[in-house]
This record gives C-alpha cells, sequence and structure tokens, in this order.
C-alpha cells in the first residue's frame, strides 16, 4: 500500500491544504476571542473538533477516486433530497425556519450536504456531455436536478442557503456549453425577474435593500449589523486592536459575531494586515483550484474542481461583501473561519474532492 | 491536458478568473477604505457607542478670606438618577419615587418614559430621603456622588462670592469670573456599555479638585460692615446702601457690602435686584464728593494754591444760560475754604481754570469712566461723555460732580489713591489662586498702580479733607483714637423722567484713616434714606464705625488719644439738631439756599463759626472752665498741617495756620505754657 499511496500523497495539494488550515486556525482564534464572555458554551473548542473531524473527511474524500465517487451520486443525491425532506417534518422550528436535525450532541444541517450532493450530480450529469454545447432538454434537466433541492430548502425557508445552489448551476452551465444566446436570454431573465422580484417584494424586504444601499437610514433597526460590522472592521485600522481586544465583538455590538460576521471579528481585531492577509489566503486557495480544473485529467474532474470552488467563492464573495457592507445581510457563513461543523465540513469536503481531482491528475 | 478543452471553455473560465480578481480587488479597496482611511472615524464611533460618559463633578475650589477662613465650601451630596430601561414597572416605580422624593409623580413617569437611557430623578437630595430611596431597592434607580456649593456663612461678602447654578457652574461673582480656576476638571466614569446598554465595565478618571481662591476679603471686617451698613440702612429707611473698605497702598479689598443683600446658598428665593453687587455695578453721581478731585487737579496743573483767594460771585455764577447757585452766598474764599464750604461757584472756577480737555484728562485718570478692572465680573464703566461733548455747563457741573456718573468702587479706589499720596492702584478682591500644582497671585497679571498726582498735591487734598472731618461736614466721621478724612456727599438722585430729584438722594462718605498712613479708605453710600439724609448725618457715622473697629481689629497703632472725642455723642447730636452736616449739590434751576443755612457749621474763619467750634470741641470748653489748668504748646515746627490740628487738639489749643506745606513758624514757642483753648498761629510753606 505505501508504494502505491506514495505518489498520490506526492501529488497532493499540500500548499492548498496548509492554506485552507491556517484559515481554520484563525477562525478557532477569532471564535475563541468573539465567545470569551459567554460562559456557558466554548465555542472554539467545537470548532477544533470540526475541524480534526473535517480533515478527517477530507481525507475520506482525497482517498476514494472521484470517478468513482461519481458512480455513487444516484444515492448521494436521493439521500440528499430526502434528508431535506425529513427535515421538514423532524426538524424543531427555530426563528420560523427548520434547518437543523438534532443529532446527539451535534445538530446537522442537510442544506450544506445537499452543496456537495449538487455538485457532485452536476458535475457528472455535465461531463456525460460529449459536445462541446449544452442541448435545450440538457440545461432543463440541469435545472430540474438543481431545483428539486432547491425547492425543499425554500421551504424551510432558508433563502440563504438556496442561492447558494445556484453558483454550480450557473458556472456548469456556462462552462459546459451554454449557447451565447442562452447566456444574453439567462441575464435579460434575470433582470427581469429582478425587477419583477422588486415589485412583488414584501416592504420589509425593500425596506432590507434600501438598508444595505444606505445603512445609516436605520442604525438601530435594518443597518444595525451592517453599521456594526463596518465600525468593528473599521476601527480596527492597520493593525488591529489584537485578539481578544476587540471592543465592538466583545460588548456584543456585533451580531453574529463567531459564525457570519466572524471575519469583521478579524478586521477588528487583526485589522487590515490580518483581513488582507486571510483574503489573499482565499485567494490563493481558489486561484490554485482553478488551477486543478484547467490541469485535470478529465471533464468530470474539471466541473467537481470548479463546481466546489463556485460554492466556495460563492460563500466568500457573499460573505465577505456583506461584513464590508458591499452585499446585503444575508445568512451565508464565510467557509473555514465561521463557527459551525455543517459548514465547516462541507467546505472540507469540498477541498476534498478538489484535492482529490488534483492527486489523480497525472496518475491513471 | 487543457489545451483538449474547448476554446469557449477557456475563455469563459478566463473571464470568470477575471470576474474573481476583480471582486478581490473590489473587496481589497474597501478594505483600505475601512480599516485605513476611515479608520478614525470608524474609531471614534466605536468609542462613542461603547462608553457612557459619566462625569462627575469636580470638588470645587474653596473660597479663603485672607486669614484662610472658608467663604465657600464644597460638600458631597447625592443625586438619583434612573435607567429607564432596566424599569420594568414604571408606573409604580414613579409613584414610590415621588412619595419618597416628594416630587409629582406624573412629572417623574413621564421622565421614566421619555427617556431610555438616563434621566435625574432628582439632584443633591438631603441623606434621610437618598437612604429611603435605598432602602426601596428599586431596579434602575441608581445614586451619584455630586458635589454641592455650599456657603456656611450664608450672606457674607455673597456679592463677592456670587454664587452657583444646579450643574455647579458660577453664575455671578468670584464663582462666575473664577469658574476656570475654581471648577476643577471633572472626573469620568467610563461604562462601557454592551450592545443591550448594559453597564459592563467601568473606568475611573478621578476627578482634579478646582482652585481654591484667597480673597484679599477679611471675614471680620466684612462681618462688621455689612451689620454697620444694615444696622444703617434700616436705621435710615433707606432703599439699600453700599460700603466698601480698601487697602489704599496695595489695592486690597478688605470688605464689600451691599444691601440688600441675599444668601447664595438659596439664590433663587431673592429677586434678581438683590443679587445685583452694587458695589460695582450702581452708577451714581459723586456730587460734592467730587470737588475734592477738581480741586486736585487745578493743585497739580499749578493752577491755584490752597491759599489762593477766589471771588464765588456772592452765591453764583451765569454759564450761557445757566446759572448756578451755592447754597449761601459767599465773597473772597481760598481754595482751602472752597472745599470746606463747599462753593459751587468757587469749584466751576478751578474747573475753568482747568479746561475740558485736561479735566477730563485727570477725571480718566483718577480712575472714573472706566473699569477699575477689579476682578469681579460685570464692572461698570461709570458714565464720563469725552470732553468733546461737554457744553460749557458740562464743565462747570463736572467740576461740581454732576453730569459724571461713577460706582462705589471707582470712588473707594480714588480715595485710596489720595490716601497713599496721588498713586492709584486697581482694586483687587483674589489674593491668590492657590491649587496642589499651582499658586499664581492674579494681581500679577493685571495692570499696576500710576502715579495720578504729585505727593505734595495729594498731601494737600489729604489735609482739607482731614480738616472736613476734623470739623466740618464730615464731624460725624471723627474716629476716638484715629485721624480721619473725608469728604461729605449728598447727591439728588435722577428722576426716571428727568431732572433731578428733590426728594430721593444718595448720601455718601468717603474717605481714609488714619491720615498720615492711611490704612483704609472707604467709602459709604446710603441709597434714599428716610428722614436725615446728608451724607454728613448719614453715611459718615457708618465710616466711623467701621474705620476705627476695622483699624482696632487691624491693630493699627492709635494716632489720637482715645479720650479725644469723648463728648462725641453730644457733638453728634447737636450736629443734627442744629447744624446740618451736609450741603448738597445745588440744583442749577431750582434749589433754594434758603434750607441750607447750615453751612455755618464749617466755621472757618468767621467769629460765629469760630465759637461754634468751642462747642463742638466740647472737651476744651470744659477744661476752660477750670480756669486752673494749662497746657504746653507742642512743637509743631515742620509738621504737617494735620498734624498740626490734631497735635493742637490733642492739646486743647486752636491753631490758626496759613501757607500750605510744612509749619515754618509757630506763635507761641514750643514748651511756652498757655491756658487751654488758646491760639496758636502757624505758618506753612511748601519749602522749609
Amino acid at each position: 500500500m505505501p508504494k502505491q499511496i506514495l505518489p498520490y500523497l506526492k501529488q497532493c495539494d499540500w500548499v492548498l491544504l496548509s492554506l485552507a488550515l491556517a484559515i481554520a486556525a484563525v477562525g478557532v482564534a477569532e471564535i475563541y476571542s468573539a465567545t470569551q464572555y459567554e460562559l456557558s458554551e466554548t465555542y472554539y473548542v467545537k470548532q477544533i473538533y470540526f475541524i480534526i473531524l473535517g480533515l478527517v473527511v477530507l481525507a475520506l474524500v482525497a482517498s476514494l477516486d472521484y470517478r468513482l465517487l461519481s458512480q455513487q451520486v444516484p444515492y448521494i443525491y436521493l439521500a440528499a433530497v430526502l434528508s431535506l425532506i425529513l427535515v421538514l417534518f423532524v426538524a424543531p422550528a427555530i426563528h420560523g425556519t427548520r434547518g437543523w436535525i438534532p443529532l446527539g450532541a451535534f445538530k446537522i444541517q442537510p442544506a450544506e450536504f445537499a452543496k456537495v450532493a449538487l455538485v457532485l450530480t452536476l458535475a457528472r450529469f455535465l461531463s456525460e456531455n460529449r459536445t462541446h454545447f449544452l442541448t435545450t432538454s440538457e440545461i432543463i434537466k440541469a435545472c430540474l436536478l438543481v431545483g428539486l433541492p432547491l425547492g425543499l430548502i425554500l421551504l424551510q425557508p432558508d433563502l440563504g442557503s438556496a442561492i447558494t445552489l445556484f453558483p454550480p448551476l450557473a458556472v456548469g452551465l456556462v462552462l459546459g456549453g451554454l449557447r451565447r444566446r442562452w447566456i444574453l436570454a439567462g441575464v435579460v431573465l434575470v433582470t427581469l425577474i429582478t425587477a419583477a422580484g422588486w415589485y412583488s417584494l414584501n416592504p420589509y424586504q425593500k425596506e432590507r435593500v434600501y438598508t444595505f444601499l444606505e445603512p445609516e437610514r436605520d442604525p438601530s433597526g435594518q443597518g444595525y449589523q451592517a453599521i456594526q460590522s463596518r465600525i468593528a472592521m473599521g476601527s480596527g485600522g492597520l493593525l488591529g486592536k489584537g485578539v481578544t481586544q476587540g471592543s465592538q465583538t466583545a460588548l456584543g455590538f456585533l451580531p453574529e459575531r463567531h459564525t457570519d460576521f466572524i471575519f469583521s471579528v478579524v478586521g477588528e481585531e487583526l485589522g487590515f494586515a490580518g483581513s488582507f492577509v486571510i483574503l489573499a489566503f482565499y485567494f490563493l486557495i481558489i486561484m490554485r483550484a482553478i488551477r486543478i480544473a484547467q490541469t485535470a485529467r478529465d471533464k468530470l474532474g474539471v466541473y467537481l474542481v470548479l463546481g466546489s470552488v463556485s460554492v466556495l467563492f460563492f460563500h466568500i464573495l457573499v460573505n465577505v461583501g456583506m461584513v464590508v457592507g458591499l452585499a446585503p445581510i444575508t445568512g451565508i457563513p464565510l467557509p473555514l473561519l465561521s463557527y459551525g461543523g455543517s459548514s465547516m465540513l462541507t467546505t472540507f469536503i469540498l477541498l476534498g474532492l478538489i484535492i482529490n481531482v488534483g492527486m489523480r491528475r497525472y496518475i491513471y | 491536458m487543457s489545451a483538449k478543452r474547448p476554446k469557449v471553455f477557456r475563455t469563459r473560465l478566463g473571464l470568470l478568473v477575471l470576474f474573481f480578481i476583480a471582486w478581490s480587488c473590489l473587496i481589497v479597496f474597501r478594505l483600505v477604505d475601512l480599516q485605513i482611511v476611515r479608520y478614525p472615524e470608524m474609531r471614534e464611533r466605536a468609542r462613542r457607542q461603547q462608553t457612557r460618559v459619566f462625569e462627575i463633578s469636580p470638588k470645587r475650589g474653596t473660597i479663603y478670606d485672607r486669614r484662610n477662613r472658608e467663604l465657600a465650601v464644597s460638600i458631597r451630596v447625592e443625586s438619583v438618577f434612573a435607567v429607564p430601561l432596566e424599569i420594568s414597572d414604571k408606573p409604580r416605580t414613579a409613584s414610590l419615587l415621588a412619595t419618597t422624593l416628594g416630587l409629582d409623580p406624573g412629572k417623574v413617569r413621564r421622565r421614566l418614559e421619555g427617556s431610555r437611557t438616563f434621566c435625574w430623578i432628582k439632584r443633591k437630595v438631603d441623606f434621610p430621603q437618598v437612604q429611603k430611596v435605598r432602602e426601596l431597592g428599586l431596579p434602575g434607580i441608581y445614586f451619584e456622588t455630586e458635589n454641592k456649593r455650599f456657603y456656611p456663612k450664608r450672606e457674607l461678602a455673597a456679592h463677592v462670592l456670587g454664587y452657583v447654578g444646579m450643574d455647579n457652574e458660577g453664575l455671578a461673582g468670584l464663582e462666575h469670573l473664577y469658574e476656570r480656576d475654581v471648577r476643577g476638571a471633572p472626573g469620568r466614569i467610563l461604562l462601557h456599555t454592551d450592545a443591550r446598554k448594559r453597564y459592563f465595565s467601568s473606568v475611573e478618571r478621578p476627578p482634579t479638585a478646582g482652585a481654591d481662591l484667597v480673597l484679599t476679603l477679611d471675614e471680620s471686617i466684612q462681618y462688621l460692615v455689612e451689620r454697620e451698613l444694615q444696622a444703617q440702612v434700616e436705621k435710615s429707611r433707606a432703599r439699600g446702601g453700599t460700603a466698601i473698605v480698601m487697602n489704599p497702598s496695595t489695592g486690597a479689598i478688605l470688605a464689600m457690602a451691599n444691601v440688600p443683600t441675599f444668601n447664595p446658598n438659596h439664590y433663587g428665593r431673592y429677586s434678581e435686584s438683590a443679587w445685583r453687587n452694587q458695589a460695582i455695578l450702581n452708577i451714581y453721581e459723586p456730587g460734592s464728593t467730587f470737588k475734592v478731585f477738581t480741586a486736585a487737579a487745578a493743585l497739580e496743573e499749578g493752577l491755584t494754591t490752597p491759599e489762593e483767594r477766589i471771588h464765588c460771585m456772592n452765591g453764583g455764577i451765569v454759564i450761557g444760560k445757566h446759572r448756578i447757585r451755592d447754597h449761601k452766598p459767599f465773597g473772597w474764599l481760598s481754595v482751602r475754604e472752597v472745599i470746606a464750604r463747599s462753593s459751587n461757584v468757587g469749584v466751576i472756577q478751578l474747573g475753568f481754570r482747568i479746561g475740558k480737555q485736561r479735566l477730563e484728562g485727570y477725571i480718566r485718570r483718577y480712575g472714573f469712566g472706566r473699569p477699575t478692572q477689579v476682578d469681579l465680573p460685570g464692572e461698570a464703566r461709570g458714565l464720563l461723555r469725552p470732553a468733546s461733548d461737554w457744553h460749557t455747563v458740562t464743565l462747570g457741573t463736572i467740576s461740581m460732580g454732576q453730569g459724571i456718573g461713577v460706582t462705589p468702587l471707582q470712588m473707594v479706589a480714588a480715595a485710596g489713591m489720595i490716601a497713599n499720596g496721588g498713586h492709584w492702584i486697581p482694586p483687587r478682591v483674589v489674593e491668590q489662586v492657590r491649587s496642589d500644582r499651582v499658586s499664581r497671585s492674579p494681581s500679577a497679571s493685571r495692570p499696576g498702580g500710576r502715579r495720578v498726582l504729585r505727593k505734595e498735591t495729594a498731601e494737600t487734598i489729604k489735609e482739607m479733607m482731614s480738616l472736613v472731618v476734623a470739623e466740618g461736614t464730615g464731624r460725624r466721621a471723627r474716629l476716638r483714637g484715629f485721624s480721619a478724612a473725608g469728604k461729605t456727599g449728598t447727591a439728588q438722585k435722577v428722576e426716571e423722567r428727568g431732572g433731578y430729584s428733590h426728594t430721593r438722594f444718595i448720601a455718601s462718605f468717603f474717605g481714609f484713616a488714619p491720615v498720615d498712613d492711611p490704612a483704609l479708605s472707604i467709602v459709604v453710600l446710603i441709597d434714599e434714606p428716610r428722614g436725615l439724609y446728608y451724607g454728613g448725618q448719614v453715611a459718615a457715622p457708618v465710616f466711623k464705625n467701621i474705620a476705627e473697629k476695622t483699624l482696632n481689629y487691624l491693630s493699627v497703632p492709635p494716632d489720637q488719644p482715645q479720650q479725644e472725642w469723648r463728648d462725641d455723642t453730644r457733638v453728634a447730636e447737636l450736629g443734627a439738631e442744629e447744624t446740618p452736616l451736609e450741603e448738597p449739590v445745588m440744583d442749577a434751576v431750582s434749589w433754594t439756599p434758603a434750607t441750607l443755612n447750615g453751612e455755618q457749621a464749617l466755621g472757618l474763619t468767621e467769629a460765629r463759626a469760630e465759637a461754634r467750634r468751642e462747642q463742638d470741641l466740647g472737651g476744651y470748653e470744659d477744661a476752660a472752665i477750670d480756669g486752673l489748668a494749662t497746657v504746653a504748646v507742642p512743637n509743631f515746627m515742620g509738621k504737617s498741617l494735620r498734624a498740626v490740628m490734631t497735635e493742637g487738639t490733642r492739646a486743647r489749643l486752636q491753631v490758626e495756620a496759613r501757607g500750605a506745606g510744612l509749619v515754618v513758624q509757630q506763635s507761641p514757642a514750643p514748651d511756652s505754657k498757655v491756658a487751654p483753648g488758646s491760639t496758636v498761629r502757624v505758618r506753612l510753606n511748601r519749602k522749609l
């Protein structure tokens, strides 16, 4: 076995893994900092367990050849859909949504794994297309594949998670050979839906958009999170206040500080330097992943990596955008940094897939 | 591998990567903007929302008198405030607080509902009440220790000290003027609040106590002055009064009192008029007292000598359309007599010799028509129009003290100027601003004195003024054991509708004692006395009481025998019954001299007056009746007229003096034995 494993280990993208672990380590420190005054739970310890668990899962995912993995796609897809159905009946309603299945000490968020399942499903589906372009029926099929779990997630309802299913679909279709007129049509369609949607939005949803555009109009209400996040980031300055020294964080001005807004804790405590380095790490991870996609040995590998990248990138884009005030507030966590087991496992699985494809580029 | 990918794929992937890079750049720009460009703004916003600053009022500096006796102190009291956010049952809390603290329940409730985070319930609460509120144990109700100003001596020096508002801010007097020094730096409790406005932790910055003030005021003298002034105001049923005592050689105000006064602990209970420090605000016409200054200017300019005889036109002088009369027709009078008898016509002639410009210059140098720059807030400048605005008649009236407005403080400073030999020294109230770190004397930073009159001129004026006390209208200002000099004044008040009142007067006296080396200059004003209203009757006795007791208190060695005026009361009564002690200022139009025939009381040369003087100097009369005793004539050689006069009277001798300056000739010779009451003639000259 060692003889067989060694070449794979040599091809494993250790840099990518190290970058991911570095971010996760910073995340542990910042979660510790953000929750240091909460006596009831030790989030950072749990986060360490999640990371260890994530590494184990990553190793598992990376060790199985992705081609073998793709053969299991129908079952994986089915399991995901079933768990999404299950969650609607089993999960207790928290803040009016049912997203979490309690399982012993942990809670499982099926929507997270649905992302992985969908990345795998779409990769397999697109890789089976022999031509350079997608037919209309293929496009519809792809949409339906995504539409089923998406609809179930919307039933929870969890708009934030539902949106994250779009990027793998969009990236897959665009790269998989969607004809230009379809792309244009899609753009037009999205524009029309946006316009139509605007008029059908509830006033409170409109208010949320207004508030995103101008948070100061409601500093203690809708704009509160956005403003507090900016204040936290900005007051960090160049070098930050130091870990555990962030007053915005410690004093509870930042909501969701250890989960969705962990990046503003980084900004406050590690300053511009810290947030820039974290951002650079994400950038390098994604660029390395794209490099793997470009060098992948088959279409399945390409779509697996790019699907995974699209999910990760979309999370980073929306979350960081939200924290720095360039995107509206949505409940989307930051991969590797935010506290949360499901998010952490999902991220490591996706990284595992990327590494998996990367390891098997030259080895048959 | 990648070469096998279709071109479309590669371009599209390239576009996606480009989008990714663009996004990354955007985020970095945003980070630069937030964390570097707008860092100060964001840091400030964070600080603002994370800290609630509670100011702890600093201990206000103590105000001491010149002997370190406390006049104003700071005591610690508690104030009750609420954090309404933490109160669930507001109506109940409101009603409990209201009944405990004696407040209106509705108001308390509105306050609780009006604010989310903070509102005062009651400031500066008595200790027992605070204890009761504590015992209620209400949530969201807190206590803050504050400092409260307390004036232990109540009304004492109220106008000088001033008072403070609810937030310990000095609103009047020294409290106001020295606010920056006395207030101190407030301490700060930085309450770190969390997002739910719960107090998280606190950093305390202790308050810095304000600097103490040490005043020139002397509590004992101030008390005495207030008591004497109050007594006289009551006795003469006057509207009010002012008295100021100053050390003429330093400008230090030892006492400054006004009636009506107020208790600064409860200043709100008094009318605004009671808060006014009339000593620096009241502008009045000095009247006859001012003639001294006109004469001084003429002497200083060499335009006359004390002996020069001026014809007083038999009672009236016509200036333009106006005719100004004397209360009594005078013929030839020496300048000395012009002052002593208070001849309007005489002094007007001196005024005309000086001329508008020069007279104005002198008046301004005496310190009139501009603030003395005493360290009290809001000092009035008085009224003095520039000479270019004077009509011819104005020159005349100003010479005799009409058409000019002065403040009591300007007057006491001017008295000090004459007393100390011609040096005008700015009056001051604060000796020292004293704190842990620094101690400074505010007078050091203020303009120093200035020479206004030559010493000789001042001495001459002093002699004239001591005669006013010794024998003239100011006799009631004579002191037991001390020589004194002064000038009385009775000014008609100006009616609202214009013109001078015939019924409302300001009786005043200004002077100094002892004459040779004055320790005090004093001004006393009685506003609208009823019954007796002459300065010599109403104000001079106050001067006497204040000066006598203050000089003894200050251990100034007496320069006169204690028994000098042992039948002083009799003299005073005589004065009151038979010889009015004052010559009111003449109203140019309508005054009737007939009412003023008492002016003979001055009697310097006439035989009639001579006889009266015998009465006045009663002690000597008794001795004369004894007939057996003889007295030795003292040696007057080289002494000043004032010294001669005082020593002469002490020796029970009459003195007839000619000339000015120092004695150069004396008859009979020193040590001759003569009968008590004999006349000694002396000649004085400026140069020995």
